[in-house]
């Protein structure tokens, strides 16, 4: 039997190719890599010649499966392809674990990671579910609702009052999720920046960019910034992150409030592991050009390693522009 | 005809043991699948004349040896010589000059606002005759560290307390004729301060501390880490783009253990890289940081032999 391994296999889904995904199969070139683009035109025969061992691959990364729906080719693939004894940099049961914010509160919680306060209200609670009086203390006014599942900013919305209406409007975006009831998060200024960050950590490098939740608007941190405001603590939380949620490629948010002895860096959407990697040069809310291009690189690293018989990651490090 | 012999990578180097070092780039060098070439200097004469006939060519060439006090020694001939060949030198020969002189060094980072010691050079000295005045003495301190101001060797050096004297300085052999920089010696003595070794290789910076041993080790990912990371990359990132050189090592010293605030630039950037071996005993390159090295030189390699960048951005090791 012939067999033809693949190196670096992305279960990329339905969507059309963008930029990242060319800057992958460049990175891949150069290191001499074969790699494969899971769409739904080839991903069963991906599925069975990893299966059956015709086309095994050994660096696989996931971006298009949705671990919730048993019949969903893409988990199927990152399941087989973890089964094989391959690497796959988001291993699918820490990314279905990590999809849902309130299983990651608690496992955050539990890990030290500080979180803004966070009432957490169950599907199964009745349209009629208050606030007590303690917890509307706690969260204030106003505050964010999101849904446990949810991704981007859907379902995401900001309420004036803690009344029993605005809480089930907002719960009826998704009547089977569990929702969470967050302290709304006023950051500090660092100069023109506000204290909000999105950091993306890849294969061990942690990678901090400036992120206005207002503008959606991403700037690189500089090599100046990260010591000027003595950003250190912000990659701390993202390791911690990924050591928590057993997660290898993936961003988060976070945010600084405080100052002098009351700063305090906050992790505020815990999770999110389908980046959107949209350019800059494409999108005014598009990641710069060159981190896309840096985490294309990492990923194809990663592969070469693995291919070399080496620890997917280099060891830790990070990226500053 | 002579067939050319190539090299993706190459560097010169002290001793035919292997070291760390040279362990490391053997093996990141296969995993690459890249050529490379240890110079050692009873070697130097026949490759000069080998890349000087156009028999071997080497893609990148890392200077460790040649100390930039003379332009005419073997290394410096075997870099320029490789340099005209189109190899990239690291780092450019040409420019020793400027970077192998510490002294004018300290100037330009000075000026640049990074703390560095209060120093004073002397451009020529007599054995016997005073060395410093009553003012500079004091300018100096109590304590004081000399050493040439030319030149990235580490071997001639002295510190002590008191007068420094002419005759300290022959009998631990300074040339007369060779300008003394001489510094103020904010070494910390005690636990209260702290000494740090940083690489700069391609715009990744590695930060080392030394232990209660005296030997260095890395700054992991812990409180001090947390201090002392963001502010010595930072230093290095702007020694790197006030030298214009992009692989070096340099001494910074703390007089505290409470952040970059007392921060002072111990050794300016040495483009020799204090890759050792045996530059001092305890101050032998750790294991880890060697392999981390090599695999840079290498990648560096690797990718100047794909065309790609060198580098983009600044990355800490930790």
């Amino acid at each position: 039997m012939v067999t033809k391994a693949i190196d670096f296999c992305v279960g990329w889904g339905p969507w059309p190719d963008e930029p990242f995904a060319d800057m992958i199969r460049q990175h891949c070139r150069e290191r001499g890599l074969t790699c494969v683009f899971c769409k739904d035109q080839n991903v069963r025969r991906i599925i069975k010649g990893t299966a059956t061992g015709t086309t095994p691959v050994r660096f696989h990364l996931d971006l298009g499966a949705d671990y919730e729906d048993a019949g969903d080719d893409y988990a199927r693939l990152g399941y087989v392809v973890k089964d094989s004894g391959a690497v796959v940099v988001n291993e699918p049961d820490p990314a279905r674990l990590a999809a849902n914010k309130a299983i990651l509160h608690y496992r955050f919680e539990q890990a030290g990671i500080p979180v803004p306060y966070t009432v957490i209200v169950r599907s199964w609670e009745p349209d009629s579910f208050a606030l007590t009086a303690a917890e509307r203390k706690k969260l204030g006014r106003p505050f964010i609702i999101k849904p446990a599942c949810g991704y981007g900013k859907r379902g995401v919305v900001k309420v004036d009052s803690h009344s029993l209406e605005e809480i089930s409007r907002a719960r009826r975006f998704d009547k089977d999720d569990d929702f969470l009831l967050q302290q709304l998060v006023e950051p500090e200024w660092f100069g023109h920046h506000r204290g909000w960050f999105r950091v993306f950590y890849i294969l061990g490098e942690v990678i901090p960019c400036w992120w206005d939740n207002l503008t959606e608007h991403y700037a690189c941190v500089t090599v100046e910034d990260f010591a000027q405001y003595d950003l250190m603590p912000l990659c701390d939380i993202v390791r911690q992150i990924a050591r928590t949620a057993l997660m290898n490629y993936f961003t988060t948010e976070l945010a600084i409030v405080g100052r002098g002895a009351n700063r305090r860096c906050l992790a505020i959407d815990y999770v999110n592991d389908l980046s959107d990697t949209t350019l800059q040069s494409h999108s005014h809310c598009g990641v710069p050009d060159r981190v896309v291009s840096r985490l294309a690189e990492r990923l194809a690293e990663g592969a070469w390693r693995v291919k070399k018989g080496l620890n997917p990651t280099a060891g830790m490090s990070i990226w500053l522009s | 005809m002579n067939k050319t012999e190539r090299y993706h990578l190459g560097f010169n180097w002290s001793t035919s043991r292997e070291t760390a070092f040279t362990r490391a780039v053997a093996e990141a060098a296969k995993q690459r699948g890249l050529r490379w070439l240890c110079v050692l200097k009873s070697a130097t004469p026949e490759i000069r004349q080998r890349v000087s006939d156009g028999r071997l060519q080497v893609g990148l060439f890392l200077n460790t040896q040649a100390d930039g006090t003379s332009m005419e020694n073997s290394h410096m001939l075997l870099c320029r010589s490789l340099k005209a060949s189109g190899c990239m030198v690291v780092e450019d020969p040409d420019d020793a000059p400027f970077y192998a002189n510490r002294a004018l060094q300290l100037d330009y980072l000075e000026k640049a606002g990074l703390s560095v010691p209060r120093r004073l050079v002397i451009r020529q000295w007599k054995p016997g005759r005073p060395l410093l005045t009553a003012s500079e003495q004091t300018k100096i301190g109590g304590s004081w560290f000399a050493q040439p101001a030319v030149g990235l060797g580490r071997r001639i050096s002295l510190a002590g307390t008191g007068m420094l004297t002419s005759s300290m300085l022959s009998r631990s052999g300074f040339v007369p004729r060779q300008g003394v920089l001489i510094y103020s010696n904010h070494k910390p003595k005690d636990d209260k301060g702290m000494s740090f070794r940083i690489w700069y290789l391609f715009g990744h910076v590695v930060c080392c501390c030394a232990n209660n041993q005296g030997s260095f080790e890395l700054l992991r990912v812990d409180p001090t880490a947390s201090e002392f990371v963001p502010g010595l990359t930072a230093w290095a990132h702007r020694m790197a783009q006030i030298t214009g050189l992009d692989w070096f090592a340099s001494e910074v010293v703390s007089a505290n253990r409470t952040g970059c605030a007392g921060l002072k630039i111990w050794e300016p950037a040495n483009a020799l890289s204090l890759l050792g071996p045996g530059i001092k005993p305890l101050a032998e390159l750790p294991v880890e940081v060697a392999r981390i090295l090599a695999e840079r030189l290498v990648e560096v390699a690797w990718r100047r032999a794909r065309g790609l960048t060198l580098t983009d951005g600044v990355t800490m090791r930790l």
